[in-house]
């Protein structure tokens, strides 16, 4: 009896000692990739899609592949793909820009130090495709960013926000708002500053524009004034020079944008108080180039505007925020006349594809004229690509009216969100952050679209 | 000057009188044995020397024993359950005993009320006294073993978090909806917290429940009283008691939720079902289910993640008692550490971010008899209680764990950046958890009584007076440490490189600190004169009190003079009783009250009840022919106590402020010359005063069969009056500027029972108990502030206090016909799926006007509790069930309402495995959870009876098993007595809600769980 209760006892505390050492659950938090390695021969049974352009996913398909993608590499020919992700069965990889077809090379190096390799026998087909790529431009870890010139890995902008194409030289200017004016050497991959705030007298840059023949660049600056005429609204500078002198074009109070007539190169541009657009007229008593008020847009609103010629001198837009309006020229006056709206409208804004008013923008900026063969024949042969600042895309006027968005606000998100810096495919992928700035390489076929908030100059091309 | 000398003389002759008597004692070796009535050898039969300090002896299993002794010194022989004997040594050194087992009876059993110890025969009001054995925690605070184990306390515990887990609970329930609902609780005397008593080192604890019992606290009785007397030292020998209690808590119900892939595809659900186009394409998909980027879709399963699958809880106490008739003692000391649930982060050496709670105990209790009719007890006791939370707030953590969603970031990303969505709860978990400091909250009690008790026999028989002085600190103190890393989010996509793009979403915060101290002071007075009187058959007793309180915070309050001040309370009670023949009772209770917060005029107020009781088992014709019939007694009670809680200090003082909208404007040509006039920012009242409850308690008191099933039953009927509250529809016609005046208008009507029953049965060895009590209680409120209303539903008046109130749901629209057939609903647009509401007021039209009451109280409106304890041997085992009903809530929140804050939020897994409405998969209008609709659907997302759950539930509160470790073996070690036992605590929970525990009460599941606990412990009794 005795016996039998001092072997309860033990039991009890043998018990409370399991309990108490009960060991709890290992947790292996995702934070930590575990570098287990792959226990059995590797095997590899086939990668797909056979066919793809940049951005695809790839993947590769077999077994004990391990879960440390820093120990997969995946060639197609030469070029080394990104290894995204393993789960032992699958490698999840991406197809990177500027790759050609070729075959697919798979290396994974085991723990023992051995590697296994392999090549599957089917090739991989690049396929082109339109999308968004970044040309150049940088920021920091805390998405900061200077005007720094060098290479397009080290370049780095500031405020991108406007930007022209010099067909000539295969260059671009880049107008970093109210600080200066770059110029992207797409030859040469590099970027140089031409001018900034301060020198020849600049206080607030705002625009660049090129003379029809190209050989001239004129740049507007809000030069602080609203009625003097003491300092230079808008100034240019010329190819022969390189581009590295400065002269005044006109002085008068601040401008924003000007826009010469292909044909007969009159000078248009606006002002601010009331967005009076002006003409430059020659002032035989002043020896000089004069304003001459024309008319007012957007009734006493102090919004800013931009002037954009249709490539044959037939009308021009005026862009202002959530409005477009269209402003017809008069080739016996040679003078623009007054606008009515064309697409959107001045005080509802918003995000709608539509035609003409019942279209919605919120804040279109910069547009550029693009030829679409499939108007071959007809009266316009042109469509307008805009800037739409808050809308985070870049959107299409049609010369019927029609407004329809070209690209940005991919990738839709559960936050609602649309900025965002992202390349791929023009409407299902890429985002963009506050792009203002937009120019048309016609030979080429790439738009270049600058971004204030992504702080780079970015591509919409066929890859 | 000589005649000090003489007494001085006088004096040291008497000691050496005294050692000299003492040195002439003669030692001897006393030896014996002890046995029962049925000759049975008694072991573990202490055997002290009466007024000689010492452990004394025991006897051993066959009965033996063998003391050291002076003759003519009396030996004590006691034994739990026997009736305590003393013996004189006298020439024989062969002293064998014969214990007589003690008589339990319930006449006898004394109950403990506020103005001292009375017999539970002769009490007429409502009182339960609790069951100690039967109070059963393994956490921190004893409040979390009353629901289900103490007839007339309605508990409710809302958290698990270690040192927050205490349960809140009312005394026959919520029966006013002004400022105060909690019980008045008073240990020793003294208004005095309960949750950080050590259990241990209670000697009684009853609840006072009805008007006679309570109305000597007068304007503080209203909700109930709470009484509780701790140990004091006995005249015996050394007694040692210790007790150690592992605890492994795990969690009674942890909200479960979908895994990465099934969130991406009811979200797609989401959004296709109402024609917007998905977020995730199926290539995305495919990776999330192969979990192939742990970075963009990481699949993480938080809850898993950050919470631990249990933790520990260590609690010890060590007490001594003993004492001979000039001084006793009890000093005790308890320590328990709760250990949290959090996965923190094991690396952090310098501090601990889990939720941990500590506390220290101690307390010394010494009785001292100055004369032999004087006593003195000094009372000490305090605590300091360490609460340790990570430096993510709870609401912060809970909100997080909740929110996330299984893909949207992952804990860290592969470059090693911390994941984060933002700050506050939009932070990561990982970050709330383990990376944002710490808090450390620590509160430190001190409590010092003085109690003198003095017989006044010399004055007049019967005559006694008692004199109590409290002095209680209470101290506060919150410190956070915090700082954070920064936090970074991936965009959608990666690039054409196939690299992440990372955007800053907070920036580092680097260490800072805040910290908050608070403290009060609490004095307490008391007098006290007793008297009682036995003429024959009749007796006679009267009480009567003054008390006088003060209160002070001092912290924090900067300019306020009016905080600044006390808090004072006086009070005068009285108690008289008279008793014929142990069959007739009858009492009068008053307290007359004071207190400086009301106006002159309005301070003082009486409070008077009365009760009496009949036993009718005293009566001769029963005693003659229902000899079975031990007692069985009728109570009646009736009297008025008050609640003077109330949110503003001096509400007769009215307060002014400047105001430029209200001023004078002298424009002159350069300035406008303005000078701001005075206005009211408190309207006050002259004749605010307290909230009066008129209570009747109608109960019995019963015990049948030699004691064998007793119980209690009480039926009460209590009316509140005078409830202060905001007078919100004063027309502006008035000329108040907005400001509501407050008034006692408000008033409820509360009924309700409870009671509770035991049965024992002795069957040889094995000893049976079954136990069960319940309360019931429904208010309904009579009078409230309310506006004029075309609809008698809207009002507050006629419905419970803290009544439900939402739309009555139909179920869910059938197709769109039944939509154009219906009553319009005016909160968006519908859809088929969408939840269909009744047009109650028939207006054809659904809004705000059709909100009825709907289900009951997020409180328990009912509560009870049953088991069964059983004693074999060595061996002893109890069961005890405890459940709560008549109560309902509305479930609401991001977890319930799939994807109503986009994707914040995460999903139940209820919502995939529970019947959903799905278009054209299962349009059932039936379903549980209607058509899914992405950031929120205003028609579905509303109060109504659609969510509203019912929280009712059972469950298997304690079950314990006990083994008394035989004397034989514990002699050896010199252990008296030692005892075995495992506890398992909220082993089961039988509910209809099973999204988180029902208790809780939470409308969101946003709170610490519930443990679920095993605990083992030992106690040895030296």
């Amino acid at each position: 009896m005795k016996k039998c209760r001092k072997n309860f006892i033990h039991l009890s505390i043998a018990v409370i000692f399991g309990i108490l050492f009960y060991s709890c659950k290992e947790k292996d938090g995702a934070s930590e990739t575990t570098a287990d390695a792959p226990a059995g021969p590797v095997l590899f049974n086939d990668f797909a899609p056979k066919k793809g352009a940049v951005r695809t996913r790839l993947y590769i398909e077999g077994s004990n592949f391990g879960n440390d993608v820093n120990k997969i590499k995946v060639f197609i020919g030469e070029q080394e793909l990104k290894v995204v992700g393993s789960n032992g069965k699958q490698i999840y990889c991406m197809i990177p820009r500027y790759t050609s077809s070729g075959k697919v090379k798979v290396v994974i190096s085991r723990s023992s130090g051995e590697s296994v390799e392999h090549i599957f026998p089917d090739e991989f087909q690049y396929a082109k495709s339109t999308a968004v790529g970044t040309l150049a431009g940088n920021v920091d870890e805390n998405g900061n960013s200077s005007i720094i010139d060098g290479n397009f890995d080290e370049a780095r902008f500031a405020y991108p926000a406007y930007i022209t194409y010099e067909p000539e030289s295969n260059a671009l200017f880049v107008t970093e708002l109210d600080r200066a004016v770059r110029r992207v050497d797409l030859e040469t991959k590099t970027v140089s500053t031409l001018i900034t705030n301060g020198q020849a007298g600049f206080t607030k840059m705002q625009t660049t524009t090129l003379s029809a023949n190209t050989d001239t660049l004129f740049l507007t600056d809000d030069n602080q004034n609203l009625t003097a005429r003491t300092k230079v609204a808008i100034a240019y500078s010329l190819r022969s020079e390189n581009y590295r002198r400065v002269h005044p074009y006109l002085y008068d109070p601040a401008a924003y944008s000007c826009a010469p007539h292909p044909i007969h190169n009159n000078m248009f541009y606006n002002g601010y108080a009331g967005i009076a657009i002006k003409k430059a007229v020659f002032d035989p008593f002043l020896n000089e180039l004069g304003p001459k008020e024309l008319f007012k847009i957007g009734g006493n609103t102090n919004n800013s505007s931009l002037i954009f010629f249709h490539p044959t001198g037939n009308y021009a837009y005026i862009v202002s925020y959530g409005c477009i309006y269209k402003s017809l020229y008069d080739w016996t006056t040679r003078e623009l006349q007054p606008p009515i709206i064309f697409a959107g409208s001045p005080t509802a804004k918003g995000d709608v594809d539509a035609i003409g008013t019942s279209a919605r923008i919120e804040r279109a900026y910069q547009g550029v004229f693009v030829k679409n063969p499939n108007y071959a024949g007809q009266a316009d042969e042109y469509d307008f690509y805009f800037c739409d600042q808050y809308n985070q895309s870049i959107r299409t006027l049609a010369p019927t009216g029609v407004v329809s968005t070209f690209a940005g606000k991919g990738s839709p998100t559960p936050d609602g969100s649309k900025s965002g810096y992202i390349d791929g495919d023009p409407r299902k992928e890429a985002r963009f952050a506050d792009p203002t700035g937009i120019a048309y390489d016609e030979q080429r076929k790439i738009f270049y679209i600058a971004e204030r908030n992504n702080k780079r100059i970015r591509t919409i091309s066929i890859e | 000057m000589k005649k000090r000398i003489l007494i001085l003389l006088l004096a040291l002759m008497t000691v050496t009188l005294n050692y000299a008597q003492n040195g002439s004692r003669v030692p001897v070796t006393i030896t014996g044995s002890v046995i029962n009535k049925a000759k049975e050898p008694l072991s573990g039969v202490t055997v002290t020397i009466k007024d000689q300090p010492g452990l004394g002896t025991a006897s051993d299993n066959k009965g033996n024993y063998t003391i050291k002794a002076s003759k003519y010194q009396w030996l004590v022989f006691a034994m739990l359950g026997y009736e305590k004997q003393e013996v004189l040594i006298k020439d024989d050194l062969k002293i064998d005993v014969i214990l007589k087992e003690a008589d339990h009876r319930a006449m006898d059993e004394v109950i403990i009320t506020a103005l001292g110890p009375q017999k539970k025969a002769t009490v007429t009001g409502a009182v339960t006294t609790v069951d100690l054995s039967q109070l059963k925690t393994p956490t921190s605070s004893i409040t979390n073993a009353l629901a289900g184990n103490v007839a007339g306390v309605m508990a409710m515990q809302s958290s698990g978090q270690p040192g927050s887990n205490m349960s809140e609970f009312w005394i026959r329930g919520i029966s006013t909806f002004g400022a105060g609902t909690s019980a008045l609780i008073l240990v020793d005397g003294f208004e005095r917290s309960l949750n950080e008593i050590s259990i241990e080192d209670i000697e009684s604890f009853s609840i006072l429940k009805d008007a006679s019992t309570t109305a000597i606290y007068g304007s503080r009785g209203a909700n109930g009283v709470v009484l509780i007397t701790t140990k004091k030292g006995k005249t015996d020998r050394v007694s040692i008691n210790g007790k150690h209690e592992t605890s492994y808590n795990t969690r009674t119900f942890t909200p479960r939720y979908v895994d990465g892939h099934t969130y991406a595809s009811l979200m797609n659900e989401s959004r296709i079902t109402r024609n917007e186009e998905p977020f995730y394409t199926p290539e995305e998909l495919f990776l999330i289910k192969n979990r192939l980027d742990p970075d963009l879709y990481p699949d993480i399963n938080w809850m898993d993640m950050f919470l631990k699958d249990g933790a520990f809880t260590q609690r010890s106490s060590l007490n001594f008692d003993g004492g001979g008739s000039l001084a006793r003692y009890f000093v005790s000391g308890s320590y328990i550490n709760e250990g949290g649930m959090y996965e923190t982060d094991e690396n952090l050496k310098n501090y601990n971010t889990n939720a941990n709670y500590k506390r220290w105990n101690y307390r010394a209790n010494i009785d001292m008899n100055l004369t032999k009719s004087t006593l003195l007890r000094v009372g000490i006791s305090g605590s300091l209680g360490k609460q340790n939370l990570p430096g993510g707030t709870y609401d912060e953590i809970w909100a997080s764990l909740m929110g996330q969603n299984p893909i949207s970031i992952p804990i860290k990303y592969s470059d090693g950046r911390v994941a984060s969505r933002g700050g506050a709860e939009k932070q990561n978990p990982w970050v709330l958890i383990t990376q944002q400091g710490y808090i450390e909250n620590w509160e430190n009690k001190l409590q010092t009584n003085v109690t003198l008790e003095q017989n006044l026999d010399v004055l007049t028989k019967g005559l006694r007076f008692v004199g109590r002085f409290g002095y209680d600190i209470n101290n506060n103190n919150n410190i956070r440490r915090m700082k954070w890393p920064e936090g970074w989010m991936a965009e959608r996509l990666r690039n054409s490189d196939g690299d992440l793009v990372l955007k800053r979403t907070i920036t580092e915060q680097l260490l800072t600190q805040r910290s908050n101290a608070t403290g009060d002071r609490f004095e307490t007075m008391q007098g006290e004169l007793h008297y009682n009187k036995r003429i024959k058959d009749h007796s006679l007793g009267g009480v009567i009190q003054y008390t006088q309180e003060k209160r002070v915070n001092t912290s924090n309050y900067g300019e306020d003079i009016m905080q600044g001040i006390e808090r004072r309370n006086q009070r005068l009670a009285g108690r008289f009783t008279y008793g014929y023949q142990s069959r007739y009772f009858f009492d009068f209770n008053f307290g007359y009250n004071g207190s400086e917060n009301f106006a002159k005029g309005h301070q003082f107020d009486l409070f008077p009840a009365v009760s009496a009781a009949w036993n009718i088992a005293e009566e001769k014709f029963i005693k003659e022919q229902l000899t079975w019939m031990n007692m069985f007694k009728i109570r009646y009670s009736f009297g008025k106590v008050g609640n003077d809680a109330m949110p503003v200090r001096f509400p007769y003082l009215a307060s002014f402020s400047t105001d430029e909208n209200l001023g004078y404007n002298w424009g002159d040509i350069e300035s406008k010359n303005l000078y701001p006039g005075l206005t009211y920012s408190r309207i006050a009242s002259n004749s605010i005063t307290w909230e009066i409850a008129t209570k009747h308690d109608l109960g019995l008191d019963f015990s049948f069969f030699n004691d064998k099933f007793g119980g209690q039953l009480d039926y009460f009927h209590e009316q509140r009056d005078g409830i202060y509250m905001e007078r919100k529809y004063i027309p502006f016609v008035v000329g108040l500027q907005g400001q509501d005046p407050r008034a006692n208008v408000g008033s409820t009507l509360s009924k309700g029972f409870d009671g509770q029953m035991r049965f024992t049965q002795k069957i040889n060895q094995l000893s049976l108990t079954a136990r069960g009590t319940m309360t019931y209680s429904k208010n309904k409120i009579l009078e409230a502030d309310d506006q004029f209303s075309n609809y008698p539903y809207t009002t507050l008046s006629g419905f419970r206090v803290n009544q439900n109130k939402g739309l009555i749901a139909l179920g869910l629209f059938k197709d769109y016909e039944d939509i154009r057939s219906s009553a319009t609903q005016s909160f968006g647009r519908t859809a088929p799926g969408d939840i269909k509401y009744k047009d109650i007021n028939g207006d054809g039209k659904i809004d705000d006007t059709d909100i009825v009451p709907i289900g009951a109280t997020r409180y328990p409106n009912l509560i009870y509790g049953f088991g069964i304890s059983a004693n074999y041997k060595s061996f002893d085992a109890s069961v005890h069930f405890q459940g709560a009903g008549k109560s309902s809530f509305f479930i609401n929140g991001y977890t319930v309402y799939p994807f109503s804050q986009g994707d914040w939020g995460n999903i139940l897994t209820d919502v995939v495995e529970s019947n959903r409405w799905i278009l054209g998969v299962n349009e059932d209008v039936n379903a549980q959870y209607p058509r899914l609709s992405y950031g929120g659907s205003a028609n579905n997302y509303r109060a109504s009876t659609y969510w509203l759950r019912e929280s009712s539930y059972l469950r298997l509160k304690t079950l314990d098993i006990g083994y008394a470790i035989p004397n034989g073996f514990t002699k050896r070690v010199g252990v008296k007595s030692a005892r075995l036992y495992a506890m398992g605590t909220n082993l089961l929970t039988f509910s209809k809600f099973k999204l988180w525990d029902p208790e809780m009460n939470s409308s969101n599941g946003q709170a610490y769980p519930l443990a679920k606990t095993i605990t083992l412990g030992l106690t040895i009794n030296l």
